[in-house]
């Protein structure tokens, strides 16, 4: 009887996590919690694979790296992703259009930019980790260096020493 | 003091001692590229191993001049995405973004030798915490006028980022040709689609090409070869990577491929992987059935 019960609690369990319904709660290192499905954490391999390898799925999931608004922005994005699989021309055009609409937003705040790059970074969730490496790479095609350190916000700290090698190399290349 | 002829030995020994040279100077180049990649890798796997402790912020080392607070392998990533001119332009920006040039000069370097003939280069699964862009090999085979022969492995589980359903635009680089290169064999080959630029660049402009073989495995080790008794049992992901593969060989490569070059697909084995063609039927099948003849299937004999 006792056995019985086991294995169906096991079947349910078994088809909970087949079709990722669970939640898992993620804890920002403000001690902030998040409650996303168990799709939308798959999006991180970090997490995935503390998932798969049996963790502390009932705990949750504390991110001391990751503060409150960097999370709910990366939660954004791997609900966006983890939670809809894009099945019609129209659905995989409007998931990029969110991503285009998600990096023109973070493309306006470089220093959040970065906390995201960080995040996803952190937490391995690669679609995010191209999306925002691409921008950054994107902000420095084309620009002169004036306009680079402008947009980044760097100050110039070349020395003359410096200055003298990269003429150097330029006129050997 | 006149200058020596070419008759006399002395001249030979001369030359000779000067090739030398600049071969030590090439291997001292590669050993230490070699001791910073080797770096590079035990922070990366530092970072990997303790995931739980979520304590990665000695690992990472943070810039320590001005500029953008980002880890520096990011910043390497982040260089290898733009174009040469744009890198280079960039160098000028501050001392990090200097450092971040020198180290993709340094990269560069390694191949840009008017005599390297073989160039062999090898991704395993801990080096890059993010997709790789396969696409900026180009550089390198630019960089390589000598180059025969080039291998790829690859053998980190990737992101099969191809999706066959909308037409894709790939990138290119014109201007580019290759008039040595005779032997392209990637190992590890998947549905990504900066490997599928690569190998379409290269299709695109090389006139002296001669074979192409595409591994959709990344294993060297296969029974067919008789260097093992039977070949390692695979997982389903990678059976499913491999269907996908296949489909992106067929769908944006085979197309692409000029018919003086001799073009091999290689899969999983049949023998030791028979169940494969049951499971996964469609046009997966046909492969199956043809490499039980001819050790490697030449993609253009598959019907169907």
């Amino acid at each position: 009887m006792a056995s019985g019960s086991g294995a169906a609690a096991a079947a349910a369990d078994a088809e909970e996590k087949e079709s990722g319904s669970r939640m898992i709660t993620l804890t920002s290192n403000e001690g902030k919690a998040f409650v996303v499905t168990e799709a939308s954490a798959r999006q991180s391999a970090t997490i995935r694979s503390m998932v798969d390898d049996g963790g502390c799925v009932d705990k949750g999931f504390p991110l001391p790296n990751v503060d409150s608004k960097t999370l709910a922005r990366v939660i954004q994005y791997s609900d966006e992703h983890g939670n809809k699989e894009p099945h019609t021309v129209d659905e995989r055009a409007a998931l990029a259009k969110f991503d285009r609409d998600f990096i023109a937003e973070l493309d306006a705040d470089k220093a959040f930019l970065y906390d995201v790059t960080m995040a996803a970074n952190y937490l391995h969730i690669q679609g995010l980790l191209a999306l925002t490496t691409q921008c950054v790479a994107d902000t420095i095609k084309g620009k002169t260096p004036e306009e680079i350190r402008t947009a980044f916000g760097i100050e110039y700290d070349l020395t003359a020493q410096d200055e003298k090698e990269i003429k150097e190399e330029d006129t050997h290349a | 003091m006149p200058p020596i002829s070419r008759l006399d030995p002395r001249y030979h020994r001369a030359r000779g001692l000067h090739e030398l040279n600049r071969l030590m100077s090439l291997r001292r180049e590669q050993r230490r590229l070699q001791i910073e990649t080797y770096q590079f890798l035990a922070q990366c796997a530092k970072r990997k191993e303790s995931p739980c402790q979520q304590d990665n912020s000695q690992c990472v080392k943070r810039m320590r001049y001005s500029g953008p607070d980002l880890p520096e392998d990011i910043w390497h990533h982040i260089h290898s995405l733009l174009p040469l001119q744009d890198a280079a332009r960039a160098a000028c920006v501050s001392q990090a973004f200097l450092r971040f040039w020198r180290w993709w000069i340094h990269q560069l370097a390694l191949a840009n030798s008017s005599t390297l003939r073989y160039l062999r280069i090898t991704f395993a699964t801990w080096r890059f915490s993010w997709a790789y862009d396969y696409f900026s090999l180009a550089s390198f085979l630019d960089a390589s006028p000598s180059l025969e022969t080039f291998i790829l492995c690859i053998s980190q589980k990737e992101k099969h980022d191809l999706t066959f359903k909308d037409p894709i635009c790939l990138r290119q680089i014109p201007e580019h040709r290759h008039d040595k290169l005779k032997n392209v064999k990637i190992t590890g080959f998947s549905a990504t689609r900066s490997l599928v630029e690569l190998i379409c660049h290269i299709m695109e402009n090389t006139t002296s090409l001669e074979c192409l073989t595409l591994d959709t495995l990344c294993t060297q080790l296969r029974c067919s070869d008789g260097n093992i008794d039977v070949c390692l049992p695979l997982d389903q992901d990678v059976i499913k990577g491999v269907h996908n593969s296949l489909l992106a060989i067929r769908t944006y490569i085979e197309g692409k491929i000029p018919s003086t070059v001799k073009f091999n697909v290689r899969e999983p084995c049949s023998r030791c992987h028979g169940w494969i063609g049951a499971r996964y039927t469609g046009w997966l099948r046909p492969f199956i059935g043809a490499r039980r003849e001819q050790g490697t299937v030449v993609i253009g004999d598959r019907v169907g």
